[in-house]
């Protein structure tokens, strides 16, 4: 929207537009959409097919890619200026580190610690219903 | 068209640009209020996959897809409507908003039969008829309870968005053209939509096949 200024009113709105009209005017926004379903419904169907341990970078990945889709085109960061790609960047950035710092710890830990932990106080506390 | 220009900006053109980039900056921290939970989320299925598995085959399908699809749909009216709005065409911008609005009062209704399945089921953490088993299939259920419901209060919240912004369009109070209110209120609309678009997989599709 940078170097875009704001037109003042067009002409009068005409009445009644055809249909073909409107598909012609929002073309760019049918696509994404279409784009967006298709997404979804091959996440869909991806997660009812045996691939075992590939489901989560599947549908990971392909949410992802309906997230680039509606950042770009729907929230227009592809044309934004730099500045606010950076807010919008700022925002992934920290989530990254919260995510690395994080896992850091718990993918780190000698594997059964957890459990045995929960066992030592369950062995302590009377039994839970 | 001076008159929508705050006394602190120079012209137009630079209240626009500060209005997108304090949404934006929102947005950041919408993003880490989310991300939290995905990350608590990640951690426990990292911890307890085979019962992450077991309590995500219990959530509503059909109901969690419908509904991503309503949202999707829901995106693309209301990216069509920042058009129509920055083109001054009030009638369509008032359509597409309308079309908005129903889409997501849908995702809603759907949620709560959802819920009130979920309920009918006892598949809430804390129930004494709880049916799954290992005990951390409680664990998914408190976040599915937590992550869908903070979803739905920012649907609910951006849909009171879209109705005041409907009314003031209906009214005429503010001019159109030169305004970046529906362009604001959309780009927080489809940081719920993208929200969902994770949430979706992480609830609903796992342990499917």
């Amino acid at each position: 929207m940078s170097a875009r200024p704001h037109k003042a009113a067009s002409a009068a709105e005409p009445r009644e537009k055809t249909l073909r009209a409107w598909l012609r005017e929002f073309r760019a926004e049918l696509i994404v959409w279409l784009a967006l379903m298709l997404l979804a419904a091959a996440t869909f169907v991806l997660a009812y097919l045996p691939l075992g341990p590939f489901h989560p970078l599947t549908s990971m990945g392909i949410a992802v890619a309906k997230a680039l889709v509606v950042a770009l085109f729907f929230m227009h960061l592809k044309r934004e200026s730099a500045t606010i790609r950076l807010a919008a960047a700022a925002g992934l950035v920290f989530l990254g580190v919260l995510f690395t710092l994080t896992l850091a710890d718990y993918l780190s830990r000698p594997p059964g610690v957890e459990l045995d932990a929960v066992r030592a106080t369950r062995a302590q506390t009377p039994q839970q219903p | 068209m001076s008159s929508t220009v705050a006394g602190h900006f120079h012209d137009h053109r630079q209240q626009s640009r500060a209005n997108t980039l304090g949404l934006w900056i929102f947005l950041a921290t919408e993003v880490l209020f989310f991300g939290a939970l995905f990350a608590a989320y990640l951690i426990y299925r990292v911890l307890y996959p085979q019962a992450f598995e077991t309590a995500a085959r219990e959530t509503e399908i059909a109901i969690g897809t419908l509904n991503t699809a309503l949202l999707l749909t829901s995106s693309a009216s209301v990216a069509m409507a920042v058009k129509t709005a920055r083109l001054g065409q009030r009638r369509a911008t008032m359509v597409l908003l309308g079309v908005t609005l129903a889409l997501g009062l849908g995702f809603l209704a759907a949620k709560g039969f959802e819920y009130h399945s979920d309920l009918t089921k006892h598949l809430w953490p804390g129930s004494a008829d709880f049916p799954l088993d290992p005990p951390q299939t409680r664990i998914f259920w408190a976040l599915y309870w937590i992550m869908t419901g903070i979803h739905a209060v920012h649907v609910t919240a951006g849909l009171g968005l879209w109705a005041v912004i409907l009314t003031m369009i209906a009214r005429r109070s503010f001019p159109l053209e030169s305004s970046d209110k529906v362009e604001i209120a959309g780009l927080y609309w489809h940081l719920v939509d993208l929200v969902w678009i994770f949430l979706w997989p992480i609830l609903y599709l796992v342990g499917r096949s």
